[in-house]
């Protein structure tokens, strides 16, 4: 079974939003993974993960085979390394993968909150 | 039994000896009481000059009884608590002239090393980082409070400094645990502290006075606070209002005239949203922080948690 988390890495004093992936949800996570698209030319350039405002994506996806950590910023999805594998990067387009995770943390974001990072 | 190191030098050998007995435990124990004087050896200042104590505790059971690490950096301006770390390094340094010192089998034997005596002891005080802060500033403070009030007050208030020291709150262990209040208040509590909820008295929104009124509640100051209170940070306080995005954060004003700041559990940074050193957060690139609240200071009998 995988189970995923999510943090909006947004605040600065206050804790950062986070939830937890309904298992339809979950589902349709892993489908858009598989969509994402490919970065087989230069490098990416690094997201902006730092600074006052909304920042990124930090997502914890627990599978029988371990724990992947994500980050989905500046329409790139990062993947940590689990176990030996190199880690990977993918491509964003549109932030449209993006998108759908916040939509996704409606209640804990909060409607004005959802919004504003959407706009 | 502990062995010390004046990390002094570049070329030379650094001046080592051995603390032992019951000079060792006193200062085992005045750390035991104020752990956050023992810092990372890679924090602090790290150019070229005195870069404080390299610290190795030689016994496990010593490790065990004060709760220290096995190896530690003291008085490298490189702790949350200097002032408590340079007492307990002028005890160590003051054992160099002991009798067997220098000698020690578990010493190597360096061509080139000064001999322990006076003059060396002298030399290595008299460098210390902690001997050149936290320094004491005058700050002119100029309040505002909430977007709609205008300029209340100007005075001029003692504050100290320390170096922007981003290593100390970038530590993997604790980067995520420490947020703009801890770093403006320059308590690394581990606690992603909450202005007024140490004291009881959490804000009850996000607003300049509430955020604000809960820093005072937790022991610090709107006020210029005495001498007795050293070491009295310089904060300022800012606002996210919304709608949708509701938050606040903290800078704190560094030696170098910079200020620095930590956005929640990211790195510590002196520079703003367009990139830009911070040398006043009143007209910084605060992003969606569009309320500068007022100016406040950190003082001794502030906790956080």
């Amino acid at each position: 079974m995988t189970t995923i988390s999510v943090e909006a890495d947004v605040y600065s004093g206050l804790q950062n939003p986070v939830w937890d992936l309904e298992p339809a949800e979950a589902v349709r996570f892993l489908a858009l993974v598989a969509q994402l698209g490919s970065l087989d030319h230069a490098p990416a350039p690094a997201p902006i993960t730092a600074g006052l405002g909304y920042r990124r994506l930090k997502i914890t996806m627990t599978t029988e085979r371990g724990v992947q950590r994500i980050v989905v910023a500046n329409g790139h999805v990062f993947f940590h390394p689990l176990h030996d594998e190199p880690p990977r990067q993918r491509s964003d387009d549109g932030r449209a993968f993006e998108r759908w995770v916040l939509r996704t943390g409606k209640e804990a974001l909060g409607e004005e909150m959802l919004n504003a990072l959407l706009s | 039994m502990i062995k010390v190191t004046a990390d002094i030098f570049s070329g030379r050998p650094n001046p080592q000896w051995i603390v032992s007995g019951a000079e060792a435990a006193t200062a085992l124990r005045a750390l035991s009481q104020q752990p956050a004087a023992a810092a990372n050896l890679d924090s602090g200042f790290q150019g070229l000059g005195n870069r404080g104590l390299i610290v190795e505790v030689l016994n496990d059971h010593s490790q065990d009884e004060y709760g220290v690490p096995a190896i530690f950096r003291l008085a490298g301006s490189g702790s949350s608590h200097e002032s408590h770390a340079r007492e307990t390094a002028e005890r160590l340094i003051a054992a160099l002239t002991a009798h067997g010192a220098g000698d020690h089998p578990l010493l190597t034997s360096a061509e080139g090393a000064l001999p322990l005596d006076a003059d060396l002891m002298r030399f290595i005080l008299g460098g210390l980082p902690a001997a050149r802060g936290p320094l004491t500033h005058s700050a002119e403070q100029a309040e505002t409070i909430d977007s709609a009030s205008s300029v209340s007050a100007t005075a001029a208030c003692l504050i100290e400094t320390t170096l922007f020291n981003p290593g100390f709150w970038n530590d993997p262990a604790h980067i995520s645990r420490n947020n703009c209040y801890n770093y403006a208040t320059n308590r690394r509590t581990d606690t992603f502290a909450q202005p007024g909820r140490a004291s009881g008295h959490m804000y009850a929104h996000i607003n300049c006075a509430d955020v604000g009124n809960g820093a005072v509640s937790d022991g610090g100051t709107f006020a210029c606070a005495p001498d007795s209170q050293k070491n009295r940070w310089y904060m300022a306080l800012v606002i996210a209002p919304g709608p949708g995005f509701i938050d606040y954060h903290w800078y704190r004003k560094a030696t170098q005239g910079f200020w620095g700041h930590k956005p929640g559990g990211t790195a510590a940074r002196n520079v703003d949203n367009a990139g830009r050193v911070v040398v006043d957060p009143r007209t910084a690139n605060r992003g969606p922080y569009t309320i500068f609240c007022r100016f406040m200071f950190a003082q001794k009998k502030m906790v956080v948690r």
